[in-house]
Protein backbone atom coordinates (compact mmCIF):
# COMPACT_ATOMS: atom_id res chain seq x y z
CA UNK A 1 0.00 0.00 0.00
CA UNK A 2 1.74 3.12 -1.15
CA UNK A 3 0.16 6.09 0.53
CA UNK A 4 -0.36 9.24 -1.42
CA UNK A 5 -3.38 10.27 0.55
CA UNK A 6 -3.10 11.47 4.10
CA UNK A 7 -5.14 9.62 6.67
CA UNK A 8 -6.92 11.81 9.14
CA UNK A 9 -4.21 12.13 11.72
CA UNK A 10 -1.16 10.68 10.06
CA UNK A 11 1.30 12.31 7.70
CA UNK A 12 1.21 11.79 3.97
CA UNK A 13 3.27 12.82 0.98
CA UNK A 14 4.03 16.54 1.16
CA UNK A 15 3.59 16.70 4.92
CA UNK A 16 6.33 17.20 7.46
CA UNK A 17 7.83 13.95 8.67
CA UNK A 18 7.22 13.45 12.37
CA UNK A 19 10.27 13.72 14.54
CA UNK A 20 11.00 11.64 17.59
CA UNK A 21 13.71 11.41 20.20
CA UNK A 22 15.55 8.18 20.83
CA UNK A 23 18.60 6.93 22.67
CA UNK A 24 21.47 5.60 20.59
CA UNK A 25 23.73 2.69 21.49
CA UNK A 26 26.13 4.99 23.34
CA UNK A 27 23.34 6.36 25.50
CA UNK A 28 23.14 9.71 23.72
CA UNK A 29 19.82 11.38 23.03
CA UNK A 30 19.27 11.71 19.30
CA UNK A 31 16.54 12.96 17.00
CA UNK A 32 15.21 11.25 13.91
CA UNK A 33 15.29 14.63 12.14
CA UNK A 34 19.10 14.59 12.27
CA UNK A 35 18.88 12.18 9.34
CA UNK A 36 17.29 14.72 7.02
CA UNK A 37 19.10 17.79 8.35
CA UNK A 38 21.67 17.92 5.57
CA UNK A 39 20.09 15.95 2.75
CA UNK A 40 17.43 13.40 1.89
CA UNK A 41 16.89 10.39 4.09
CA UNK A 42 15.17 7.06 3.76
CA UNK A 43 13.59 5.87 6.98
CA UNK A 44 12.50 2.24 7.13
CA UNK A 45 10.28 0.90 9.90
CA UNK A 46 11.04 -2.76 10.29
CA UNK A 47 8.87 -5.42 11.81
CA UNK A 48 10.54 -6.67 15.01
CA UNK A 49 14.20 -6.78 13.90
CA UNK A 50 13.74 -6.88 10.18
CA UNK B 1 16.63 -10.28 9.03
CA UNK B 2 16.20 -10.21 5.30
CA UNK B 3 15.53 -6.49 5.21
CA UNK B 4 18.63 -5.49 7.17
CA UNK B 5 20.76 -7.83 5.12
CA UNK B 6 19.43 -6.49 1.85
CA UNK B 7 19.81 -2.88 2.97
CA UNK B 8 23.38 -3.46 4.14
CA UNK B 9 24.30 -4.94 0.77
CA UNK B 10 22.90 -1.86 -0.96
CA UNK B 11 24.49 0.76 1.30
CA UNK B 12 26.95 1.91 -1.41
CA UNK B 13 24.00 2.66 -3.69
CA UNK B 14 22.26 4.72 -1.04
CA UNK B 15 25.51 6.62 -0.54
CA UNK B 16 25.79 7.28 -4.28
CA UNK B 17 22.37 8.93 -4.10
CA UNK B 18 23.47 10.92 -1.03
CA UNK B 19 20.56 9.45 0.89
CA UNK B 20 21.05 8.74 4.57
CA UNK B 21 19.46 5.54 5.76
CA UNK B 22 17.77 4.96 9.10
CA UNK B 23 16.30 1.58 10.09
CA UNK B 24 13.81 1.89 12.89
CA UNK B 25 13.55 -1.25 15.00
CA UNK B 26 11.34 -2.08 17.93
CA UNK B 27 13.93 -2.91 20.56
CA UNK B 28 15.82 -0.91 23.13
CA UNK B 29 19.15 0.72 22.32
CA UNK B 30 20.96 -2.28 23.80
CA UNK B 31 18.87 -4.77 21.82
CA UNK B 32 19.33 -2.79 18.63
CA UNK B 33 23.08 -2.56 19.15
CA UNK B 34 23.33 -6.29 19.74
CA UNK B 35 21.04 -7.57 17.04
CA UNK B 36 21.71 -4.97 14.35
CA UNK B 37 25.41 -5.23 15.10
CA UNK B 38 25.35 -8.86 14.03
CA UNK B 39 24.37 -7.62 10.61
CA UNK B 40 26.84 -4.76 10.49
CA UNK B 41 23.99 -2.27 10.75
CA UNK B 42 24.24 -1.01 14.34
CA UNK B 43 24.94 2.55 13.20
CA UNK B 44 21.91 2.57 10.93
CA UNK B 45 19.43 1.21 13.47
CA UNK B 46 17.14 3.51 15.39
CA UNK B 47 15.75 1.91 18.55
CA UNK B 48 12.11 2.58 19.25
CA UNK B 49 11.03 0.26 22.08
CA UNK B 50 7.83 2.24 22.69
CA UNK B 51 6.96 2.19 18.95
CA UNK B 52 6.47 5.95 19.11
CA UNK B 53 7.62 6.63 15.57
CA UNK B 54 5.56 3.72 14.23
CA UNK B 55 2.47 5.30 15.76
CA UNK B 56 3.35 8.78 14.48
CA UNK B 57 3.70 7.41 10.96
CA UNK B 58 0.36 5.66 11.22
CA UNK B 59 1.64 2.14 10.77
CA UNK B 60 -1.12 -0.33 11.50
CA UNK B 61 -1.13 -3.64 13.32
CA UNK B 62 -2.14 -6.80 11.56
CA UNK B 63 -4.16 -9.60 13.15
CA UNK B 64 -3.29 -13.13 14.19
CA UNK B 65 -5.75 -14.36 11.58
CA UNK B 66 -3.99 -12.42 8.82
CA UNK B 67 -0.67 -13.96 9.82
CA UNK B 68 -1.92 -17.52 10.18
CA UNK B 69 -4.24 -17.45 7.18
CA UNK B 70 -1.80 -15.54 5.01
CA UNK B 71 -2.97 -13.78 1.88
CA UNK B 72 -1.62 -14.88 -1.49
CA UNK B 73 0.50 -11.72 -1.50
CA UNK B 74 2.05 -12.54 1.86
CA UNK B 75 2.61 -16.17 0.86
CA UNK B 76 4.36 -14.99 -2.31
CA UNK B 77 6.62 -12.65 -0.31
CA UNK B 78 7.50 -15.41 2.15
CA UNK B 79 8.31 -17.72 -0.77
CA UNK B 80 10.54 -15.07 -2.36
CA UNK B 81 12.36 -14.56 0.93
CA UNK B 82 12.91 -18.26 1.49
CA UNK B 83 14.16 -18.68 -2.09
CA UNK B 84 16.66 -15.89 -1.44
CA UNK B 85 17.87 -17.68 1.67
CA UNK B 86 16.11 -15.48 4.20
CA UNK B 87 13.78 -16.51 6.94
CA UNK B 88 12.18 -14.74 9.85
CA UNK B 89 13.58 -15.71 13.21
CA UNK B 90 10.73 -16.76 15.49
CA UNK B 91 13.02 -16.34 18.49
CA UNK B 92 13.86 -12.76 17.59
CA UNK B 93 10.22 -12.06 16.78
CA UNK B 94 9.34 -12.69 20.40
CA UNK B 95 11.98 -10.44 21.94
CA UNK B 96 10.60 -8.42 24.86
CA UNK B 97 10.00 -5.17 23.02
CA UNK B 98 8.80 -6.66 19.76
CA UNK B 99 5.23 -6.37 18.59
CA UNK B 100 4.97 -9.02 15.91
CA UNK B 101 1.67 -7.58 14.70
CA UNK B 102 3.06 -4.15 13.88
CA UNK B 103 3.37 -3.56 10.15
CA UNK B 104 6.42 -2.19 8.36
CA UNK B 105 6.78 1.03 6.41
CA UNK B 106 9.21 3.34 4.66
CA UNK B 107 9.44 7.05 3.89
CA UNK B 108 11.71 9.19 1.76
CA UNK B 109 12.17 12.55 3.44
CA UNK B 110 13.81 15.46 1.71
CA UNK B 111 16.24 17.83 3.39
CA UNK B 112 14.24 19.89 5.83
CA UNK B 113 11.68 17.20 6.59
CA UNK B 114 9.04 17.05 3.83
CA UNK B 115 7.85 13.55 2.94
CA UNK B 116 8.48 12.83 -0.75
CA UNK B 117 7.32 9.23 -0.81
CA UNK B 118 5.65 7.01 1.73
CA UNK B 119 4.78 3.36 2.01
CA UNK B 120 2.67 1.86 4.77
CA UNK B 121 2.68 -1.92 4.88
CA UNK B 122 -0.67 -3.60 4.30
CA UNK B 123 0.48 -7.01 5.52
CA UNK B 124 3.48 -8.32 7.46
CA UNK B 125 5.62 -8.93 4.38
CA UNK B 126 4.73 -5.65 2.73
CA UNK B 127 8.04 -3.83 2.86
CA UNK B 128 9.60 -3.11 -0.54
CA UNK B 129 12.89 -4.85 -1.22
CA UNK B 130 16.08 -2.79 -1.12
CA UNK B 131 16.09 -2.71 -4.93
CA UNK B 132 12.49 -1.49 -5.00
CA UNK B 133 13.34 1.19 -2.43
CA UNK B 134 16.27 2.36 -4.54
CA UNK B 135 13.99 2.59 -7.59
CA UNK B 136 11.51 4.74 -5.63
CA UNK B 137 14.37 6.95 -4.42
CA UNK B 138 15.71 7.49 -7.92
CA UNK B 139 12.24 8.37 -9.24
CA UNK B 140 11.38 10.73 -6.43
CA UNK B 141 14.75 12.43 -6.14
CA UNK B 142 14.78 13.01 -9.90
CA UNK B 143 11.31 14.55 -9.68
CA UNK B 144 12.32 16.63 -6.70
CA UNK B 145 15.44 17.97 -8.38
CA UNK B 146 13.58 18.83 -11.59
CA UNK B 147 11.08 21.09 -9.78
Amino acid sequence: MTANATTKSHPGVGDAAPDFVYQDGAGNERRLSELWGEGPALIVWLRHFG
Amino acid sequence: MESLTQLREKLPEFEKLNVRLGCTVQGTAAEAAEVCGQYGMAEKCIPDPEKESYAKMGLDRTTLGAMVFASDELKARRKENRAAGFSVSVKKSFMPHCDIFLLPGAALVERGGKILWLHRGAHPGDLPSADELLDRLRENLRDSLSR
